[in-house]
């Protein structure tokens, strides 16, 4: 059934050391080694892979939601693999009619589609463990200065924050479409994609409509309990960065910027 | 209707219509709602209920005539915090009123929105959830409950900030008989400990725990007064295209033959008793 097991971008509620970790030192991490994925090649792929995966066995973080995650970018991973293998000029390992592997083409295939599946890796790792509103409350907190530039901090948080959270109910939602429109006779399962594609367009208008009436919904209940933007906006619990947080986030990112140089 | 200085809303001469509609949603309202007592709005799908539930915490600013809740004009847009801390609202939807990963982070949503200190939200959470007796889930996740427990989360959020008045617009008309039932047991409650509660819905039944009923038909009000000078002419009812009670048809057809029910008897248990006397 569609959607069913992306878990991309949806919190999972646990008891682990990332959970109870500060939003904004989480962001802060995620955000750098995600830029500094893309500066790594051979070896500091394999080190920084090597070490996600140390961080995430120690603090006992459930694996299979993570992967399962890569199910929605599977068809990304394999296009850019198959479009760089074919593409990139370089020593040819093997040809067939037109179509040429090369040493390079190889190496670029591995490198590009190691870096998108770390880059779900570690976002899907920073909103499995972390609540929509924490994660507003660490971006709102994160790009403070930006208010000095007339940005819109805390509703652009919110905005992402929501967006989140609207994920699981919009894979509802369309599994709901979905089921009706299959007790009409719509075939989603037919090998003619054609066909399939033809009788996913039914699905989309109603699944929008609700979708914005659930999001009007929600904007109208928070504004009832006096959301106003989120400025001035206190806590329950105030994120409060433990020192020992603090030092691991330091030492991740040095890592990090480290495996940069292999 | 009370002493002077109890907290009050009042509608006078409001009307409402919304963006591009050809006719009012609400065509010259003017009620008064006293704090510490019960109101149920009835009236068929499209009649102003829910209008009429979002003028009253300022969601909608009439497009004619006034609303004041403690006497601030909800047109003032500088009252529109005040009002809403004043008049909170449960919706019909527990799942779309849901927003934080814990229950008690969903309670707390509101008076964190009002900038508390963390001592005071804590002391304001606990106090909601004692209240609706949801204590125990402070630790859940709000999505996994039942939608019965969802909307006693949605209640207690409401609690939190301390209102006046709640306002609840078809709160219980997604919920099972026990859930409605818990619900409806709360509202009465938290009217005896003195809250204001205008319950917006179209099950008649509910509106017997009220002490008032206002019906509205397309937009105004077709009746309003005890529910036993409302509801106990069946005729009347059906003909403001509401489903009347069963024991109003039953006490017609009784005096049909000859039987005089004493009026004012709205409650089975209460006919069965007179019944058997």
């Amino acid at each position: 059934m569609v959607g069913s097991d992306i878990t991309i971008g949806q919190y999972l509620s646990a008891e682990t050391a990332l959970h109870s970790a500060d939003p904004r030192l989480k962001i802060a991490a995620t955000v750098s080694a995600m830029i500094l994925v893309f500066t790594y090649e051979g070896w500091g792929l394999v080190a920084f892979t090597g070490m996600m995966l140390v961080i995430l066995l120690a603090v006992r973080l459930p694996l299979m939601p993570l992967l399962k995650s890569l199910r929605a970018v599977w068809v990304i991973v394999v296009l850019t693999f198959l479009l760089q293998l074919f593409l990139t000029p370089g020593e040819v390992l093997w040809q067939w009619g037109f179509l040429s592997v090369t040493d390079t083409g190889l190496m670029n295939g591995v490198v590009f589609s190691a870096r998108i599946i770390l880059l779900v890796v570690l976002l899907g790792a920073l909103t499995m463990t972390t609540p929509p509103l924490k994660l507003a409350d660490g971006m709102q907190s994160l790009l403070r200065p930006l208010k000095y530039l007339a940005v819109p901090v805390s509703r652009v948080a919110t905005v992402v924050s929501i967006t989140l959270m609207f994920i699981p109910n919009v894979l509802e939602q369309s599994r709901k479409v979905i089921r009706s429109q299959m007790a009409r006779g719509a075939d989603f399962e037919s090998a003619n994609l054609l066909r399939r594609v033809k009788d996913t367009v039914p699905v989309l208008v109603p699944l929008f409509v609700k979708v914005f009436h659930d999001s009007d919904e929600l904007a109208v209940a928070m504004y009832a309990r006096s959301y106003a933007g989120g400025e001035g906006r206190t806590r329950l619990y105030p994120m409060k960065a433990g020192s020992m947080e603090v030092l691991f986030t330091i030492a991740f990112v040095v890592a990090c910027i480290a495996l940069s140089f292999l | 209707m009370g002493d002077a200085d109890s907290f009050r809303m009042r509608m006078e001469g409001v009307r409402y219509r919304y963006p591009r509609a050809g006719s009012d949603a609400l065509s010259g309202i003017d009620l008064e709602f006293e704090q510490g007592r019960m109101y149920a709005v009835l009236g068929r799908n499209g009649s102003g209920k829910s209008t009429l539930a979002r003028c009253l915490n300022g969601l909608l600013v009439p497009t004619v005539g006034r609303v004041t809740v403690g006497g601030l004009d909800s047109a003032d847009g500088a009252s529109g915090l005040e009002i809403r801390r004043n008049v909170a609202m449960v919706f019909q939807n527990p799942d779309a009123q849901m927003i934080a990963s814990s229950v008690e982070e969903e309670v707390a949503f509101g008076p964190e929105n009002l900038g508390l200190e963390p001592a005071l939200i804590r002391g304001r959470v606990d106090r909601a959830m004692d209240l609706v007796g949801i204590r125990e889930l402070a630790r859940r996740q709000p999505r996994k409950l039942s939608q019965g427990q969802k909307q006693l989360v949605a209640v207690a959020g409401a609690l939190a900030m301390e209102p006046r008045f709640i306002v609840s617009d078809e709160s219980t008309s997604m919920l099972d008989h026990d859930a409605r039932e818990r619900v409806l047991e709360l509202f009465g409650r938290l009217r005896d400990d003195g809250l204001g509660i205008v319950h917006v819905t179209h099950f008649l039944e509910e509106a017997l725990l009220a002490d008032t009923v206002v019906i509205l038909e397309d937009g105004v009000v077709a009746d309003e007064g005890a529910p036993a000078d409302v509801l106990s002419s069946p005729d009347e009812v059906r003909g403001l295209g509401l489903r009347p009670l069963e024991v109003t048809v039953v006490i017609r057809e009784l005096a049909t033959l000859g039987h005089r029910v004493p009026a004012g008897v709205l409650d089975i248990e209460e006919l069965l008793s007179w019944l058997n006397a």
